[in-house]
């Protein structure tokens, strides 16, 4: 019987539709990230009014004007490979070996479990607490909003069923779950640099009387491994897998098999390192029959199997594939402040382009991130009033290259300014508010509201024409209320996070455009926001 | 000690997900040039490029009928001699150079029934029975059975090797003797109505530029009919008209594809006047725009059929319209240029129709290197 098989496109819009809900966000955490095999691949949920985040460990090649893109603050390697995604106060995660390229997606061998049931509250919460970690030692930039999936996750207790490098050593952690002797350890794997050290103290630690490997081709001699194993294309295959790029260690013990899976290697930097020079890590615990595991190594995708091969001469493939370029990947107009983001640190001599004017600057990106002097934004157009939503920039003697301004407020390639209610609205219920440019439904692919979706305010906004400047805020920011509390049922902390986050975006409006924000209205909203659930 | 949780189930394979079909050819200008390059080289795909595979398939065909398996195992097995006898060179550009120089077989490794997806009597099947090799029925000819005679002197009585040691002896599909150039350019240029076209093409290109032709995508020949050209020369009017395509095809794709991943927006206007780089287009603004400026204002000299606006805004309308037209059922963009289906790519850029010439240009370096021509 062939093993069930999961598609990760697939399952994220598959999710969305089953919960189409206002307020909608994907975010992934991948080590690599190719932009047009996502964007190819993820297709369906990006022509929906989806917020997509996506950090990762290496700088991505070029700009998306789709997805918020970051990179993660960690000064080793961030490895691991994780898929939230959110639908009003529903929270599903996917992690295992896939990084978000073609070939992660769809060309390697590769495993993934998506989670989102109440049965998987082991993982569901240990996932909260890995968020929590990245959150609170600042590897993750604060703007990505990690807090709202933090609180739409379980808290579980201390002993969940995922391991991460953020909370001690791997090997640590797997010993602390395992006690008694290993009758064999598989580990499929590829390998990238000598795992002896780490074989031997897996040896040690578990007692382990047979390791065997399942590798690439050429699988490298190494010491205490006693079985080699590649994967080769089957007889009847019609496509040939990448590399094998999966991430499981199997650890025999009687009829049952304690199954470690998910983004690290047979490596010592994944295993044995811990603090800020190890990478960072995720693995889930799985216990699973001894028949499951051997079906599982038989029903390989694309009919491919694995040999048994005799070792090589002891070569690592060192990944030789070098950093990408340093490259600007979006920019912030916020407060009267541009900020650019990159994807790395250090001062840059940077040539900026706008539809005014072009200029040179030198700019120190630290943490990834520059503020342009206030009077080169000036010049560049971004002024208090208004700010392009694009900005050219090249590091000479390289070509131009463009990125998108305050892509962040733009969900679902929508190209107009909303003013902040408006932007919140969109953002929580999935639609516009009503009268804003009289855009239809059709024109941004929102979803159109349910008879029973829509707001009564939604209908005042468009009833009357007589209606003053003062009584349209008040409707508009009544609606914003209403869009989070819809957004957020029954999920207190959910709601507290995003009222927090549109408190303090309205302070920043309130202090980039004083003249707008009156003292009065500033406490009316505040109080609208933070008070109105208690009535 | 904290109560520690498993999770009682495994995580599954990742599979890959379904690929979205047609994202070639956004603008539709392939359909113009396959038609002008099927009336200069009827039969000729950018797959037929390596001649001696016409020889081997009329062997394969003498010799083993209707069964593809065996045939598709013989051409992996001359791949595999090939990968020894030439490496990763690209010397000799024998089919599955790629993925034998990723696999690396071994000595006492045994021979992959497949390495393609495609293989050769696919790929060839419609130059075989256009050159007259095959009939219509599929089979062999008296010139096809002459050619499979020749073929089979190389093999000689060896069989299929089933380790990869045993394909060292076999025929190198660059290295033709006379007799077989002979007879392969005498299906190409005298046997059937295709091939008396194809002579016609050949003749009317000199043959410095069929040198000239491999690994320039043809751009030379391509650039040597812009100029003024006897209006009676039938071949030469088709070039023409060829030339002319590409100087519309080239710069508007790749000025789309830009549009399309910088959702519409693009710095600058055409500028009116620029300097004319024959079949060179920036792949950014500003050079992208002066290039395409340049570019048409060169083809609307030449031919006044296709009026092309040349102001932004227009220019942008007119690919709009262009792509409408030429997707119709599936459009890459909305009007207002929002990406509909993402991450897409023409697997050729422009200059779709200089494949061809550069496909048959190799199939000359193949059989001219013998003197037959």
């Amino acid at each position: 019987m062939g093993h069930p098989r999961v598609q990760l496109p697939q399952f994220a819009a598959e999710f969305f539709r089953r919960f189409p809900g206002g307020r909608r966000r994907l975010l992934a955490l991948t080590y690599r990230f190719n932009v047009a095999a996502f964007e190819h691949s993820f297709a369906q949920v990006l022509t929906k009014m989806v917020q997509v985040d996506i950090i990762s460990g290496e700088a991505p090649i070029r700009h998306s004007t789709r997805c918020r893109l970051w990179r993660a603050k960690w000064p080793g390697t961030f490895h691991p490979k994780l898929l939230l995604l959110l639908s009003n106060d529903r929270a599903a995660v996917g992690l295992g070996s896939a990084n978000m390229t073609s070939e992660g997606i769809g060309e390697n061998l590769e495993t993934w479990a998506f989670f989102e049931h109440k049965d998987d509250g082991p993982v569901m919460s240990g996932i909260r607490r890995f968020l929590e970690r990245l959150d609170a030692i600042g590897v993750v930039d604060p703007v990505v909003g990690i807090n709202e999936f933090v609180s739409c996750l379980p808290a579980g207790p201390d002993g969940s069923s995922v391991l991460s490098t953020l909370e001690g050593t791997l090997l640590s952690q797997a010993s602390a779950r395992l006690s008694g002797p290993v009758a064999r350890l598989d580990v499929v794997s590829p390998i990238s640099a000598d795992p002896s050290e780490l074989v031997s103290s897996l040896r040690q630690q578990f007692s382990v009387r047979e390791i065997r490997l399942f590798t690439n081709r050429p699988a490298p001699a190494i010491e205490g491994v006693d079985q080699y194993w590649v994967l080769e294309q089957g007889r009847h295959s019609e496509r040939r897998l990448g590399q094998a790029h999966s991430k499981m260690f199997a650890f025999h013990r009687g009829q049952h098999v304690d199954l470690f899976w998910g983004s690290a290697n047979l490596s010592c930097a994944a295993w044995l390192c811990k603090g800020k020079n190890a990478n960072v890590e995720l693995l889930v615990h799985s216990l699973i029959s001894e028949a499951h595991w051997q079906g599982m190594l038989r029903s390989l995708p694309e009919n491919h199997t694995w040999s048994k091969v005799s070792p090589g001469p002891p070569e690592f493939r060192v990944d030789d594939r070098v950093e990408a370029g340093w490259g600007l990947l979006h920019g912030t107009f916020e407060a009267g402040e541009l900020h650019l983001i990159a994807s790395g640190c250090g001062l840059r001599g940077l040539k900026l382009r706008t539809g005014f004017a072009t200029v040179s600057v030198n700019l120190t990106f630290q943490e990834c991130e520059a503020a342009v002097p206030k009077q080169v934004a000036r010049k560049l157009g971004f002024t208090g009033q208004s700010a392009p939503n694009g900005l050219d920039w090249r590091l000479p003697p390289s070509a131009w290259q463009s990125i998108p301004i305050n892509a962040l407020d733009r969900l679902g390639g929508a190209e107009y300014e909303a003013d902040l209610a408006g932007s919140l609205f969109e953002m929580y219920s999935g639609r516009n508010l009503p009268q804003q440019h009289g855009r239809s439904f059709a024109d941004d692919h929102s979803d159109p509201p349910g008879r029973d979706d829509q707001f009564d305010e939604e209908k005042e906004l468009t009833r009357s024409l007589h209606q003053g400047e003062l009584d349209q805020f008040v409707l508009k920011w009544r609606l914003v209320v209403r869009a989070i509390g819809r957004a957020s049922t029954g999920n207190d902390a959910l709601r507290a996070c995003r009222i927090r986050d549109a408190v303090a975006r309205m302070t920043k409006e309130a202090i980039a455009r004083p003249a707008e924000w009156p003292q009065y209205r500033q406490r009316f909203v505040k109080d609208l926001l933070e008070n109105s659930w208690h009535g | 000690m904290a109560i520690l949780n498993v999770w009682r189930s495994a995580p599954r394979w990742v599979e890959s997900p379904p690929s979205e079909p047609g994202s070639i050819d956004p603008l539709g200008y392939r359909i113009e040039s396959d038609r002008i390059a099927e009336k200069l080289l009827p039969g000729v795909t950018v797959n037929t490029r390596r001649a001696r595979y016409l020889s081997f398939l009329c062997w394969a065909s003498d010799r083993f009928g209707l069964d593809p398996d065996e045939t598709d195992r013989w051409e992996v097995a001359l791949s595999v001699g090939e990968w020894l006898r030439h490496g990763s060179s690209r010397v000799c550009s024998y089919r599955g150079i790629d993925r034998l120089s990723e696999l690396t077989p071994r000595p006492g490794d045994p021979v992959k029934p497949r390495l393609l997806q495609q293989s050769a009597r696919v790929l060839y099947s419609g130059l075989l029975s256009s050159a007259g090799f095959v009939d219509q029925s599929g089979a062999l000819t008296d010139l096809g059975g002459k050619l499979a005679v020749e073929f089979g002197k190389a093999i000689g009585s060896k069989k299929r090797p089933k380790r990869v040691r045993g394909c060292a002896g076999l025929p190198c599909v660059s290295d033709l003797p006379n007799r077989e150039c002979s007879l392969i350019a005498e299906g190409l240029f005298s046997e059937t109505a295709d091939a008396l076209v194809r002579a016609r093409t050949f003749k009317a290109i000199r043959r410095r530029l069929w040198r000239d032709a491999r690994g320039d995508y043809a751009g030379s020949i391509l650039r040597c009919h812009l100029g003024r050209i006897d209006p009676s020369n039938e071949v030469a009017a088709l070039l023409r008209n060829a030339a002319v395509l590409e100087l519309r095809a080239l710069p508007l794709t790749r000025l789309f594809l830009y549009l399309y991943e910088h959702d519409g927006a693009i710095l600058g206007d055409v500028p009116a006047s620029a300097r004319f780089r024959c079949y060179q287009v920036g792949a950014e603004p500003p050079g992208l725009l002066a290039d395409v400026g340049a570019h048409l204002r060169r083809a609307a000299k030449m031919d006044r059929s296709e009026h092309i606006p040349l102001g932004k805004a227009r220019l942008l309308d007119h690919l709009q319209f262009r792509h409408r037209q030429a997707k119709p059922d599936s459009p890459w963009v909305t009007e207002n240029w929002q990406r509909l289906r993402l991450g897409l790519q023409p697997q050729n850029p422009p200059g779709v129709h200089g494949y061809r010439l550069d496909a048959f240009a190799s199939l000359l370096q193949d059989i001219r290197d013998s003197g037959v021509l």
